[in-house]
């Protein structure tokens, strides 16, 4: 009877001995297969549509709208961008270019398991949380919590820039300021 | 005197105490973790949710990070209830003070690197929530196994599960009297409440000062750790061999 308890104790401590090296092992290898958040996010984005999700208002809701705009709300400030164009910096340096050709510089950041995308103003102080939904190397998707006063989610969709596009940008002559209320 | 007593001597107070205060620190840290990192340094239910959500969507880089926060939490439990099991056998005291120390020195070194390296780079984020689950399992077990599985402090779900199940009871006479039922409820109460006094105290102090907020957190632990340190010195001057080994009991007693 000993000898069994002490066989049976011996394939289980084994058995963890075993288990102990192969998830370590898993989970580098899970490392190596996934695309680090980081570098997926940077580069130029090309903000393709704004949907409202949630909304309280029942005419708004799935309404594609070109630009964020918030004048239902008019009691609630919030950031708007009407931007076109999303470039993520290696120095995490965002450059927000807009329709008229503005340009907005603010900081990035990746938080949590790279789930959250912080956006920061360095010159009015203001900071944006998004969720990031969807990165693929092609397309992203971003939730703007309007918050608990505005019920409702703002969908941010985007898709990587081409190359021509990327040249026509640049091209065109660029303007300091923010188109922002 | 709350880590050192063994499961055979301890009194209400010692789990009350060790409860308190713990959860106490256990709200903070979470709370600190929250608006620092944006992730939950105690919540392994919600991160076992998300790992499978991860899952389902193909992020394998985030399966990877949820795996390996979780990995630390049960690394953290291990290691604590190792100390007290295997090191505690011929050095009692330093088997259950060991977890704490190293849990200080965890949560006063992701306070330090905080404020003075911090880059928030997503990488560095991963490490210091990693850093923080894995201090957050030292305490759980810790708490756990010294009281007997009587007092955890990072588990709010089986908490209030068990306060459900207690209230419930509490409401009809035949149990009101029973002096366990109503140790346990006011354990549970102690719990909850310091837990949110933690919160509310780490999101304050983080908003106001930054990372230097976690060396608050590291100041309870302190103060537990030296108030333990003062009660083994007495002990060791009063007691006898034979009257310590009782009050201390190297083997913890089975977790209930």
């Amino acid at each position: 009877m000993a000898e069994m308890t002490h066989s049976a104790s011996g394939r289980y401590g084994s058995s963890v001995v075993r288990a102990c090296l192969w998830v370590p092992a898993l989970v580098l290898g899970l490392l190596g297969c996934g695309t680090d958040p980081e570098h997926a996010l940077i580069g130029r984005w090309k903000e393709v549509g704004w949907r409202y999700d949630k909304i309280d208002r029942p005419e708004a809701q799935g309404k594609w709208i070109d630009g964020i705009r918030f004048r239902s709300y008019s009691d609630r400030q919030v950031v708007r961008h009407e931007a076109e164009y999303w470039d993520f910096k290696p120095g995490r340096a965002l450059e927000i270019t807009h329709r008229n050709g503005d340009r907005l510089e603010a900081r990035w950041r990746l938080k949590g398991r790279g789930h959250v995308l912080t956006i920061q103003h360095p010159d009015s102080g203001e900071f944006e949380v998004y969720d990031v939904k969807e990165l693929t190397p092609d397309e992203m998707v971003l939730h703007y919590d309007m918050g608990l006063e505005v019920r409702g989610i703002a969908r941010l969709e985007f898709r990587r820039a081409s190359t021509e596009e990327l040249s026509t940008r640049a091209a065109r002559p660029s303007a300091t300021g923010a188109d922002r209320s | 005197m709350m880590l050192i007593v063994g499961s055979a001597q301890r009194q209400a107070r010692h789990d009350l105490w060790l409860g308190g205060s713990t959860a106490a620190v256990a709200g903070f840290v979470n709370v600190c973790s929250v608006i620092a990192f944006f992730a939950f340094s105690s919540n392994v239910t919600g991160h076992f949710a998300i790992f499978a959500e991860e899952i389902v969507k193909g992020h394998w880089h985030q399966v990877s990070v949820v795996c390996v926060w979780l990995g630390l939490f049960l690394t953290g439990a291990f290691l604590a209830n190792l100390s007290i099991t295997a090191v505690g056998v011929h050095r009692p005291y330093l088997g259950r003070l060991l977890p704490l120390t190293l849990e200080l020195g965890v949560l006063s070194a992701i306070g330090y690197y905080g404020h003075h390296h911090y880059g928030e780079t997503l990488r560095e984020t991963e490490y210091l929530v990693g850093g923080l689950l894995f201090a957050m399992g030292l305490q759980n077990s810790l708490v756990t196994t010294i009281s007997g599985g009587v007092v955890k402090t990072t588990h709010l779900t089986g908490l209030l599960t068990d306060m459900g199940v207690e209230l419930a009871m509490f409401l009809q006479r035949r149990f009101r009297g029973d002096a366990v039922l109503r140790f346990k409820l006011k354990l549970r109460f102690v719990i909850v409440s310091w837990y949110l006094v933690g919160g509310v105290a780490g999101g304050i102090t983080f908003q106001a000062w930054g990372f230097p907020a976690f060396y608050l957190a590291t100041a309870t632990l302190s103060l537990i750790l030296t108030g333990e340190l003062a009660s083994v010195r007495r002990s060791l001057r009063r007691a006898e061999p034979d009257e310590l080994r009782s009050t201390l009991e190297a083997e913890p007693s089975a977790i209930q």
